[in-house]
């Protein structure tokens, strides 16, 4: 029963970690606070479930097919909104507030093609060799691992990083800016399409789906320690675990409070997070 | 048809309630709250508590809800005004999160997801009741107009003059001895208790209230009507609230499906911010 939790535990613990990276990126890179990731969370769940349910494509395919569709508009939502806006200089919770229209648009527009009621993939799908939770746990926490290798092993993601840190001056070192910009939102459109895709694949999709989670993984990032990734990724498993077992010790119901409340615990306590940033010296 | 009109008048008078008690926080402090719902859900259980339990009349039943909804925003504020920027919005959104659920589940005060049902009309004096809808509608224009006055005048007092200074500069309003912490918590706990106001004439004009009326979404509502205003004045905010309020409504004479309708009319929402912040952002940025 108490494995079951635990289980439980880990594989939301991946799928709020992918996210939480996902939305990191974006908003340790450029500072967006980027709520139309939760839009585009939804997106990739029904365009998994259009794939399977209409084209009868295996799991694997329509996963893959709907990161697709998804970093595309991860790209075209900074190129049409985020880049202009912020280019002009502007206080940074308008972006916020840009967001939260993108959002609302993303989110009603597969509201009215797809409806309002949940729905969940052909029940043939859903058979495979290995428990279907366990082999999500094994994709995203894969997916985390090669991320991570990315990000610090590789020259591209070492420019990531580099842009992150010092903006003016990597552009000065000749990093390519722009491409690195495109760069960066089409990874975290890559990264919440699998998310968004796994989730549907276990548990099904509405409309307002992609907000609970979205808002986990953010909680999980600045419980972990805004700005580290290390930090995404500890506080995305601790949450996922803290959500499974409050859920096992008083109920579904009080999930969402115990979320906030460890929310303000960490925001009054230990703002920083468990990991924080490293001070650059002087 | 004289019955639509006053519906949607007294439903329009609460949102301008509700947006003008919002707009000191949000567009001239720049305090981005994401928690106004939350508010509006404290006092509307309040007036049912007072209304139905008490059997409070209009001035008590209100002085009463403002009371709760400042003291419930005065001890949110003292730690949330130390955080700044995402945090601020983050923690008035976990505000928002908890006290919706709070109204859902907690079954045995709040009747959960029945609601509260049976909610009298409001008494202006022990036994003359508000009947009818022209009455009703009477009171709340009252009501929204001493509100509204309200407002305009603290944003053109001293303290509106010290909210905009300490936005615009705050090390230089510290540098003068002021204390801006106390400040913003003043902003705050002004908002909360007017939004109190509204929540009592929505509880009683309603007679019937929903946790659903009181989530994320109706918090976003709030703030977008404040933002599509786009200026510091506060006819601007006024302006929001109608939008919200009757855009709908066109949409229903446009005749759109029912079922789509909701989804159409938020799109649209969503598109005018967006526009929005992309072509007018140069008068929403901080002077």
């Amino acid at each position: 029963m108490l494995w079951d939790y635990l289980q439980n535990g880990l594989v939301n613990g991946s799928t709020i970690t992918i996210m939480a990276l996902g939305f990191a990126l974006v908003y340790n890179t450029f500072r967006v606070f980027h709520i139309a990731y939760a839009g585009l969370f939804t997106l990739a769940a029904y365009t998994f479930l259009f794939l399977t349910a209409n084209f009868h494509l295996s799991v694997a395919v329509a996963m893959i097919l709907s990161i697709i569709p998804v970093a595309l508009l991860s790209w075209l939502i900074d190129f049409v909104v985020y880049n202009p806006v912020s280019r002009k200089g502007n206080d940074p919770n308008l972006l916020m507030i840009a967001s939260v229209g993108v959002f609302i648009v993303i989110t009603n527009l597969l509201g009215l093609v797809f409806g309002n009621q949940p729905r969940i993939i052909p029940e043939s799908l859903r058979t495979s060799w290995m428990d279907i939770r366990l082999m999500i746990f094994f994709i995203q926490t894969l997916l985390i691992i090669v991320f991570a290798i990315f990000l610090k092993s590789t020259v591209t993601g070492l420019m990531l990083r580099a842009v992150r840190d010092e903006p003016r001056l990597s552009m000065n070192l000749g990093i390519p800016a722009a491409r690195m910009r495109s760069l960066v939102f089409i990874l975290s459109g890559t990264l919440v399409a699998v998310a968004g895709s796994l989730q549907c694949l276990d548990v099904g999709v509405n409309p307002y789906s992609g907000l609970p989670l979205f808002i986990s993984a953010f909680i999980a990032m600045v419980i972990g320690g805004v700005g580290r990734y290390e930090g995404a990724v500890l506080g995305g498993f601790l949450l996922g675990l803290i959500q499974s077992f409050t859920e096992y010790f008083t109920g579904s119901q009080w999930v969402v409070v115990i979320t906030f409340v460890v929310l303000l615990v960490f925001l009054f306590i230990r703002p920083e997070g468990i990991i924080p940033e490293k001070q650059r010296g002087v | 048809m004289m019955a639509y009109a006053f519906h949607i008048g007294i439903v329009l008078m609460v949102y301008i309630i509700l947006v003008v008690s919002s707009h000191l926080l949000i567009n001239v402090s720049r305090l981005i709250s994401l928690g106004q719902a939350a508010f509006f859900g404290i006092g509307a259980y309040i007036t049912a508590l007072v209304a139905m339990g008490l059997g409070l009349s209009l001035i008590p039943a209100l002085l009463a809800v403002m009371l709760v909804n400042a003291s419930v925003a005065a001890m949110l504020a003292w730690p949330v005004m130390k955080l700044k920027g995402d945090y601020f919005i983050l923690a008035t959104l976990a505000f928002q999160f908890i006290v919706f659920s709070i109204l859902y589940n907690w079954t045995a005060v709040t009747g959960g997801s029945l609601g509260v049902s049976g909610i009298p009309a409001p008494e202006i004096l022990p036994g003359v009741v508000v009947s009818g809808l022209p009455a009703f509608f009477a009171m709340t224009l009252i009501i929204t107009v001493i509100v509204a006055f309200l407002f305009y005048k603290l944003q053109y007092s001293y303290f509106g003059l010290l909210v905009k200074a300490q936005r615009d500069s705050e090390p230089a309003m510290k540098a003068a001895g002021r204390d801006t912490q106390s400040t913003r918590v003043y902003i705050f706990v002004i908002s909360g208790a007017f939004i109190g106001v509204a929540s009592y004439l929505y509880a009683t004009y309603m007679s019937y209230i929903h946790p659903a009326g009181f989530n994320l979404e109706a918090s976003i509502f709030i703030l977008l009507a404040v933002f599509v205003g786009g200026t510091e004045k506060l006819r601007g905010a006024v302006m929001g609230a109608a939008l919200i309020v009757l855009l709908p409504e066109f949409l229903r004479f446009a005749r759109i499906p029912e079922h789509m309708a909701g989804h159409v009319n938020q799109i649209i929402f969503g598109l005018a911010l967006i526009v929005l912040v992309i072509f007018k952002s140069k008068s929403l940025k901080p002077k």
